[in-house]
C-alpha cells in the first residue's frame, strides 16, 4: 500500500483564552488504504473532514491518535532527510493555485524551484525541462516567463499542475483542483489529469464536493460526513446502488 | 440589429420582461470603448422560470445587473430597451429605479455572505425592503419577517430573526436573502448563481424553494447560471449565451435533448455525469475570447470544429425549430 491510515483522530478545539469549547471531531475514526496507481475520490460536503484528512496526509495538519503510513513508514515519525524525500514523493495542488504561487516569481521560476531542489537535472538543463513540462501541461512554453497574475484561471492550474510534476511525485493530492473553474476548462483540466496519469503514472487522491468529477476520475471512493467515512466503494457501484441515506442523498442531489 | 424573434408563441398577453438589442459597453479612457453585451434580446413570461446561462466573461452576470441599474461605473447600456410592465427599465431616473429595485424585481445574489450586513441582525435586513418601499410600522414588519423566514424554511425563526449573518450557515444565508427578495412579494426576480457556493444537498433545498415559490406565488425568476445540469432542472425556458451574444435559445427539452448550436453541445459534452462517463470529457478547442478582441463573424468561429467560409459572416439569432432559435448558419 502506497498509504495506510489507520484509526484516525483528529479534534479542533474551540473556544477562547478563557474557556474551552467542545471541540469539533474533524476526523472520526478513519481507516483507509491507497494502493499503487489507484485513483481515490473521497466526496463530502463543507465540514465533513475531506479536507483535513487530505492534509494530515500532507503532514499540514499533525493528528490527535492513530496512524498514516506512506510507502511503509510513519509520516508522524520521519526524519528530515526521510520528509525531505516524503515532499518530494507526494504533491498537492489546491484549488486557488493563485495563493500558491510566489507572485514575484514568474511561473517558470517557480517550475525550476523543483528541479533545483531534487538536484536531478543539470543547471544548464533547467529552463529546456521546464519548457518541455509546460508543453506537456498544455501551455505555451513561452508563459514561463509570465507572471502568476498574468495567467487566466485555467492556465493557471495547467502551471500548478506541471510545478507538481516536475519533481516526478508518486501520489497527487488534489483538492478540488477544478471548482473554481468553467465547465469546458475544468474538461480540458480532467482529461489533462488522466493523460498525465498515463504517462508519469501517479497515484492519486481526489477530494472534492463534486461527485461527477470523481465518477469520472476515480476507481474507488469514500464518502465523509461529519468527519467519518460512511461508506466506501467502487466508484460505479457505489453511485449505481448505494447504501448509506446520506450516499443517496448525495447521488440524488447530483444532478 | 436582428431582433423580432421575440413574441412568438406568447399568446397575446405581453411578456412580464422583455428585453431587446441591449449592448452593454465598458468605457475605456483612450481607447475605442468594449462590448460586454451585444444585441441580447430576452423575455421572461408570467410565472416562468427563465435560465441564462454561460462560462465566466459571457455576460450574463452584467445583463442581469443591467436590469436593476446596478452596472459597475465605466460600464453602460448603450443601446436597447427592456421593457417590463409597460416601462423602459433602461429609461428610468434613479429615484424612479429605486422604487422598481426590491419592491418590483428583486435579486438573489451570488454571494450570500458578502451581501449580508454583518453587523446587523438577519431580521433586520431581511425586512429593509418592506422598511424602504411600505414604510408600515415596526411590529408588523417584524412579524412579517417572521413569516418570510419561516417560508424559506429557517427552523424557529422568531429567534433566528435576532442573529446576526455569522451565526447563519451557508445554506440559511442564502434562504434569507431569498426572504428578503421575497419580502415585497415582487412579480419578477433575479437570481444570480445563487447556489453555486452552497453544498449539493443545500442546493437541492433551495432549488425545491424556488419551484414551491412560483407555484404558490406565480413569481417569475430570471436564473443566472454556469450549471447546465442544475439549470436543466428548474427552468422552462433556456438562453446560451456566449461571448457577449446570445447563441441559443429554446424551451428546455429542446435545449437538452437537440441542442443546435456547436457551442451548447460542446458544453454539454465537457460536463462531467454521474454514471456512462466517456474515457475523455469532449472539450473546446483554445478559450473563451476577451470582450475586447474583435471577431469578425461567428464569435464562436475559430473555436468551433464544424466551421467553415460563411461563418466569416456574422451569423443572425435565427429559428431553428418550433420555440428554438440559434445563432448558427448551420443550426
Amino acid at each position: 500500500m502506497l498509504v495506510a491510515a489507520r484509526n484516525l483522530r483528529k479534534t479542533f478545539r474551540s473556544g477562547g483564552l478563557f474557556r474551552r469549547g467542545a471541540g469539533v471531531l474533524a476526523l472520526d475514526d478513519v481507516s483507509f488504504s491507497l494502493a499503487e496507481g489507484e485513483s481515490l475520490g473521497v466526496v463530502g460536503e463543507s465540514g465533513s473532514g475531506k479536507s483535513t484528512l487530505l492534509r494530515t496526509i500532507l503532514r499540514l495538519t499533525p493528528y490527535d491518535a492513530g496512524s498514516v503510513t506512506f510507502d511503509g513508514a510513519e509520516i508522524a515519525a520521519m526524519d528530515r532527510g526521510a520528509l525531505r524525500r516524503f515532499r518530494q514523493r507526494v504533491q498537492p495542488v489546491f484549488q486557488n493555485p493563485y495563493s500558491t504561487f510566489n507572485p514575484r516569481f514568474s511561473v517558470g521560476a517557480s517550475i525550476a524551484l523543483g528541479f533545483e531542489l531534487l538536484g536531478n537535472v543539470d543547471k544548464a538543463d533547467i529552463p529546456g525541462e521546464v519548457a518541455r513540462l509546460l508543453d506537456d501541461v498544455g501551455l505555451d512554453p513561452d508563459l514561463a516567463s509570465a507572471l502568476p497574475h498574468q495567467l487566466s484561471g485555467g492556465q493557471r492550474q495547467r502551471a500548478a499542475i506541471a510545478r507538481a510534476l516536475a519533481v516526478k511525485p508518486d501520489l497527487l493530492l488534489l483538492d478540488e483542483p477544478t471548482s473554481a473553474l468553467d465547465v469546458s476548462v475544468q474538461a480540458q483540466v480532467l482529461n489533462l489529469f488522466k493523460d498525465l496519469q498515463g504517462r508519469y503514472a501517479f497515484s492519486l487522491m481526489l477530494v472534492t464536493h463534486d461527485l461527477p468529477v470523481v465518477t469520472f476520475m476515480c476507481d474507488n471512493v469514500l464518502v465523509m460526513k461529519s468527519g467519518a467515512i460512511v461508506e466506501r466503494g467502487e466508484t460505479g457501484t457505489l453511485v449505481r446502488d448505494p447504501e448509506s441515506d446520506y450516499t443517496r442523498k448525495l447521488v440524488s442531489s447530483a444532478v | 440589429m436582428a431582433e423580432g424573434a421575440t413574441a412568438r408563441d406568447g399568446g397575446g398577453a405581453a411578456p412580464l420582461l422583455e428585453v431587446v438589442g441591449l449592448r452593454i459597453e465598458l468605457e475605456r479612457r483612450a481607447e475605442a470603448p468594449v462590448p460586454i453585451a451585444r444585441d441580447v434580446s430576452l423575455r421572461v413570461e408570467e410565472g416562468e422560470i427563465v435560465g441564462l446561462i454561460g462560462e465566466s466573461g459571457s455576460g450574463k452576470t452584467m445583463t442581469a445587473k443591467s436590469l436593476l441599474g446596478l452596472l459597475p461605473e465605466r460600464i453602460r447600456v448603450v443601446a436597447g430597451r427592456a421593457m417590463f410592465r409597460s416601462r423602459d427599465l433602461f429609461a428610468l431616473t434613479p429615484p424612479q429605479m429605486r422604487e422598481v429595485r426590491g419592491a418590483e424585481i428583486a435579486l438573489i445574489p451570488q454571494d450570500a455572505l458578502h451581501a449580508l450586513n454583518p453587523v446587523q441582525v438577519v431580521g433586520r435586513q431581511v425586512g429593509e425592503p418592506v422598511e424602504v418601499h411600505a414604510r408600515r410600522p415596526g411590529p408588523e414588519i417584524r412579524e412579517l419577517v417572521v413569516r418570510l423566514l419561516e417560508r424559506v424554511h429557517i427552523p424557529n425563526p422568531r429567534a433566528r430573526s435576532a442573529d446576526y449573518p455569522h451565526q447563519f450557515s451557508g445554506g440559511m444565508q442564502q434562504r434569507a436573502l431569498t426572504a428578503m427578495a421575497l419580502s415585497m412579494e415582487p412579480p419578477l426576480i433575479l437570481a444570480d448563481e445563487p447556489t453555486t457556493a452552497l453544498d449539493v444537498t443545500i442546493q437541492a433545498e433551495i432549488i425545491a424553494l424556488i419551484r414551491d415559490l412560483r407555484a404558490q406565488t406565480g413569481t417569475s425568476f430570471l436564473f443566472i447560471s454556469h450549471d447546465l445540469g442544475l439549470v436543466s432542472s428548474l427552468c422552462d425556458r433556456i438562453y446560451v449565451m456566449y461571448a457577449g451574444e446570445i447563441v441559443e435559445s429554446g424551451v428546455r427539452e429542446e435545449i437538452f435533448d437537440r441542442p443546435r448550436h456547436p457551442y451548447t453541445r460542446a458544453l454539454m459534452g465537457a460536463a462531467p455525469r454521474l454514471l456512462g462517463n466517456p474515457e475523455r470529457l469532449s472539450t473546446i478547442p483554445g478559450r473563451i475570447p476577451q470582450p475586447s478582441e474583435e471577431i469578425a463573424g461567428c464569435r464562436f468561429r475559430v473555436r468551433c470544429p464544424l466551421a467553415e467560409a460563411r461563418c466569416a459572416e456574422p451569423p443572425p439569432l435565427r429559428e431553428a425549430a418550433r420555440g428554438h432559435d440559434a445563432r448558427c448558419w448551420l443550426a
